[in-house]
């Protein structure tokens, strides 16, 4: 009776923390409509900040969750609706979700630039972790104690502001109609940023008093995920009720703390120790299934200018011939590390193609690809333990591969399940609850399983053993008589050649039957539905098909590293991929391509080249290696989303404008002369005329500056693509008013469309 | 009217949206090869009914019955299946695909197209001569004016054979020219044997081509009967314009 007495406390504080960084959720959602990704993150980084304050610099404890809680967290959350959130009003779901995660990177980038990771330091509870008080045979700590008051005191005050205040009289108004609220003489504005800041005040609020709980050294991502299991408490209220996500949030609280008394705090049931992480996640995953089904609704994507144009295939296949010879050039030049970095990104770029075939071209969502990356390669792994029997330094069996994409494309179909009844944030969340899950469960296994099988070999055990030495080995192929096992040039050209095809099969299949029923889909599932389509074959297709990419990404992957260990599939990974994907532009081949190189060699790279300069200029060492090398590596790829601003598209599209009109009739004497010139240049490497630094830079910078060069040249080949682009940011008429403000030739234009006379319509557009 | 000559049978349809009744006791019949108007004010329940019939939106009681079979609880594709097609008020076009590829790709998804690959570009190359969309075949259908859109929608379900068509506002964003082909279109589909569900909000083009109309308001009906016979009920006037005056 005293344990379930402690256990219940326990659990009821883990619940209160959960309870108040899911009401922080709900309030920011309720408000804006973004579902903020990074509010664990926040949360993290207040707890960091509050080590600094109290415990690295001894402020008071009152002083230092004051200067956090009430001074910097409100400022953050103020800027954050000013600067970032306000401008995804109207755009895509996908760039709703991406952004919020582009923060995610950027605080907890921060938090390991600045503070290192983990903090060798402990956040202790709040009067140390031994003061408790005792009831009967039950002992409560303080920290717990103040926990418990400090939840009640925010429900209460939550409730003063919302329903006693006028600006929660504003905020909920805001919440019902934001149009009716301005025309009543509410503020939108005022209300969205005042519930910023008290959503990010109480992530914060959570972060340190999860933080402190722990009473442990503290980890950023640790941290940062330990928040994310309140998002299930904010789900469970429908993102609205706040009465709801409170029980939630307890229920939430209460599971964990009970099954660690069910388990013996994981002593019991080894295999399933992964369990108590996981149960939030869990419950998250059953409560998006058990939410009502979602009306069909059409995706309203006229208004958007996230538009993609598709190659024909002929085009393709000559991009595809280009790519594979650029990496066959790269051979002769680039060095051990530099192929090794260029297979990372080929082999993150084929996992990438996954994303093009479900996102940009079924509009569904998955935030976790490195995970299916991750089955893949466990499934070849334990194809090759299994059924080769450990020959394992041998080579990848085709096998193997298959099976692999086999066993990726099951799972995919699995997660479509839920998936089927949500669309963009529901879908979003669930893949991230299952990358979460799959982590805690099979990728942090350490247990050897044995299954007797009895149909299976002659009484044999069927053995699975994932990560027992914390990491596993895929061999790279020997096929074709060529051996990729040894040469990572050999290797570096086979995983071009795939992505090619990959990739190629993808343009063909965009432009068949299915690819123009998946477009469909994409556009209005409601129209799809209507005219005869069945959205859940559609969509168990999609799924099962751009799963099996990502797990024949994954085993070339894992092949490419070698031995991989867990941290190679976790969330966390999968994030800046997906990122850096869409910021390239998802609905293209090439965004693929370029999300991967991203990922897996520029920012490395540029961390290389600062790298490199401290060594020439040892007096800035400093500057070089642990600011400008580390800001590159951990805040770069964050940074990189803020192109998404003036490209919803991806800027691989911008550039396409760019470069087209170079490979028009009139542009090709130019394009000739540019690829002659590369030529050459390549031949005075390759003969050691120069080094490889300056043929990277010089190459790098002419591509680049090729349509500027061209435009000064030929300037009249760009007559076309710029009347392209005026076209393209014209809207349409009913838009105008919405999306900006009506001007004197918007009313000259509605006039002569209105086929009215001249001058019915005054300056200022009133008629 | 014989019961075999009701195509769509609409039953008692309410919708509930929280405390609001978008849709109330509404019972309807569309006789087989007919041409029939639904009318009403703005809010009136129109687009409602049609996403009750077209089985987007599960009605809070009452049924929906095609050829005599209730097919209430069928999801939108077996509708569509049955012989069931709309378009929709708010455009809903596949906007990364082309003109023609909008409506090729809704006999792709048909599974009332009979034939192959090449039949379908048959009847996708009639649907576009059919309802005139051969200028602007190969454009986006972001770049065409809204009252084309509303045309290629018409094209695409046209693709599933439908036996009964529902228009919503077809011809709205349309100029007066072009609604007065798009009032001819109607008809000779009706002569070719389609029964069609109209919605409309203009007058002109409602009161020249339906056989019979229904006029709702609050989610009731409140008049049923031929053109002539509504434009003089006064209920009909109050409803709509508050005044005796309708076109």
């Amino acid at each position: 009776m005293a344990d379930f007495l402690s256990f219940t406390v326990i659990g009821v504080a883990v619940g209160a923390i959960y309870a108040i960084a899911a009401s922080g959720l709900v309030v920011t959602y309720a408000t804006s409509g973004i579902f903020n990704f990074a509010h664990g993150a926040v949360g993290m980084f207040a707890a960091f900040l509050y080590w600094q304050f109290r415990w690295d610099w001894n402020f008071p404890a009152p002083l230092a969750i004051f200067l956090v809680i009430f001074v910097f967290c409100p400022i953050f959350g103020a800027l954050l609706e000013r600067f970032v959130m306000r401008g995804l009003q109207n755009t895509m779901e996908i760039t709703k979700l991406v952004v919020p995660i582009a923060l995610l990177l950027l605080l907890t980038g921060s938090a390991s630039w600045i503070w290192g990771d983990p903090i060798p330091e402990t956040l202790r509870r709040f009067f140390g972790p031994d003061k408790k008080i005792t009831i009967g045979d039950t002992f409560i700590s303080w920290h717990h104690i103040i926990v418990l008051i400090v939840a009640v005191l925010m429900a209460a005050g939550l409730y003063v502001v919302l329903y006693k205040m006028r600006i929660g009289v504003n905020m909920r108004a805001v919440v019902d109609n934001p149009e009716l609220t301005q025309l009543n003489g509410g503020r939108p504005v005022l209300a969205a940023s005042f519930s910023w800041m008290i959503g990010t005040a109480l992530a914060g609020l959570a972060g340190v008093l999860i933080g402190s709980l722990q009473n442990a050294a503290i980890n950023n991502l640790a941290l940062t995920l330990l928040i994310v299991d309140a998002y299930a408490a904010a789900i469970f209220g429908k993102l609205r009720s706040l009465t709801l996500t409170f029980v939630g949030a307890i229920v939430v609280g209460l599971s964990i703390s009970y099954w660690n008394w069910l388990s013996d705090t994981g002593q019991k049931w080894t295999w399933l120790s992964g369990f108590r992480i996981s149960i939030p996640v869990v419950l998250l995953v059953i409560v998006l299934i058990l939410l009502p089904h979602e009306r069909l609704r059409g995706a309203v994507v006229s208004r958007f200018k996230e538009r993609f144009s598709v190659p024909t295939i002929p085009k393709a296949a000559l991009w595809a011939g280009v790519l594979v010879l650029f990496f066959a050039a790269a051979v002769p030049i680039a060095q051990r590390k530099p192929e090794a970095l260029l297979s990372t990104g080929l082999a993150f770029g084929i996992i990438a193609l996954s994303l093009v075939l479900l996102t940009g071209y079924g509009g569904e969502l998955n935030l976790a690809p490195l995970t299916f990356a991750g089955i893949g390669a466990v499934v070849a792994y334990q194809f090759e333990v299994n059924i080769t029997k450990g020959h394992i330094n041998e080579s990848l069996s085709i096998w193997g591969l298959l099976l692999a994409a086999a066993v990726c494309a099951l799972v995919g179909a699995i997660i479509a399940l839920p998936a089927l009844r949500l669309r963009g944030l529901y879908q979003g969340l669930v893949t991230f609850g299952f990358a979460i899950f799959v982590t805690n469960m099979v990728f942090k296994q350490r247990r050897t399983l044995h299954f007797n099988l009895p149909w299976y070999g002659d009484g044999e055990d069927f053995e699975i053993n994932i990560f027992t030495g914390g990491g596993l080995f895929v061999p790279r192929p020997n096929w074709f008589g060529i051996d990729f096992r040894i040469s990572n040039s050999n290797y570096m050209v086979f995983l071009a050649v795939v992505f090619a095809l990959i990739g190629l099969g993808l343009v063909a299949l965009r432009r068949s039957t299915y690819g123009r029923r998946l477009a469909a889909m994409k556009d209005s599932p409601a129209a799809s539905a209507t005219l005869g389509m069945s959205l859940v074959k559609m969509k168990l297709s999609v799924f099962a098909l751009s799963s099996a990419i990502a797990g024949v990404g994954g085993v070339l992957y894992a092949a490419q590293q070698g031995a991989s260990d867990e941290n190679s599939w976790v969330i966390t990974a999968s994030l800046p991929l997906v990122l850096l994907t869409v910021v390239a532009g998802v609905g293209y081949v090439s965004g693929a391509f370029a999300g991967g190189i991203l990922t897996g060699v520029f920012f490395v790279m540029l961390g290389d080249v600062f790298l490199k300069l401290s060594v020439d200029y040892s007096a800035f060492e400093w500057l070089f290696t642990d600011v400008v090398k580390d800001f590159f590596i951990f805040v770069g790829p964050a940074f990189a989303a803020i192109s998404l601003a003036t490209s919803p598209a991806g800027f691989l599209n911008d550039m396409f404008d760019n470069y087209r009109p170079l490979t028009s009739r009139r542009g090709l004497p130019l394009l000739s002369a540019w690829v002659v010139f590369q030529g050459l240049f390549y031949l005075w490497r390759i003969t050691d005329g120069i080094g490889t630094w300056t043929f990277m830079l010089v190459s790098l910078g002419v591509a680049l500056l090729l349509p500027a060069i061209a435009q000064v040249i030929r300037p009249d080949l760009y007559i076309d693509a710029k009347t392209l682009k005026q076209r393209r940011e014209e809207l349409p008429l009913e838009l105008v008013g919405v999306d900006r403000p009506i001007t004197a030739q918007d009313v000259k234009q509605a006039d002569a469309a209105l086929q009215l006379p001249v001058g019915v319509s005054d300056n200022d557009g009133r008629s | 009217m014989a019961a075999v000559d009701v195509l769509l049978d609409v039953q008692g349809v309410t919708v509930n949206f929280g405390g609001n009744r978008a849709v109330d006791d509404v019972s309807l019949p569309v006789a087989q090869g007919s041409l029939t108007g639904l009318i009403g004010p703005n809010g009136a329940g129109k687009t409602t009914l049609f996403n009750v019939v077209s089985g987007l939106l599960s009605p809070s009681a009452g049924s929906i019955h095609l050829e005599g079979r209730n097919i209430s609880k069928l999801s939108p594709n077996k509708r569509a299946h049955l012989g069931i097609s709309r378009t929709f008020q708010r455009l809903e076009l596949f906007t990364s695909l082309t003109v023609r590829e909008n409506i090729q790709v809704a006999g792709e998804i048909s599974r009332r197209m009979r034939g192959g690959y090449s039949h379908i570009q048959k009847e996708t190359d009639r649907v576009i001569e059919l309802i005139d969309l051969g200028d602007v075949a190969d454009s986006e259908v972001t770049e065409i004016p809204t009252g084309l859109a509303r045309v290629v929608e018409m094209g695409r379900a046209l693709m599933n054979n439908p036996k009964v068509l529902l228009l919503d506002e077809p011809a709205s964003g349309q100029t007066e020219e072009e609604t007065r082909e798009f009032g001819k279109l109607l008809l000779r589909l009706k002569e070719e044997g389609t029964t069609i569900f109209l919605v409309e909000h203009d007058m002109a083009l409602v009161m020249s081509v339906c056989d019979k109309i229904h006029v709702l308001d609050f989610g009731k009906i409140i008049a049923r009967g031929e053109a002539e016979e509504i434009q003089t009920m006064p209920e009909v006037l109050d409803a709509y314009l508050g005044s005796h005056e309708m076109i």
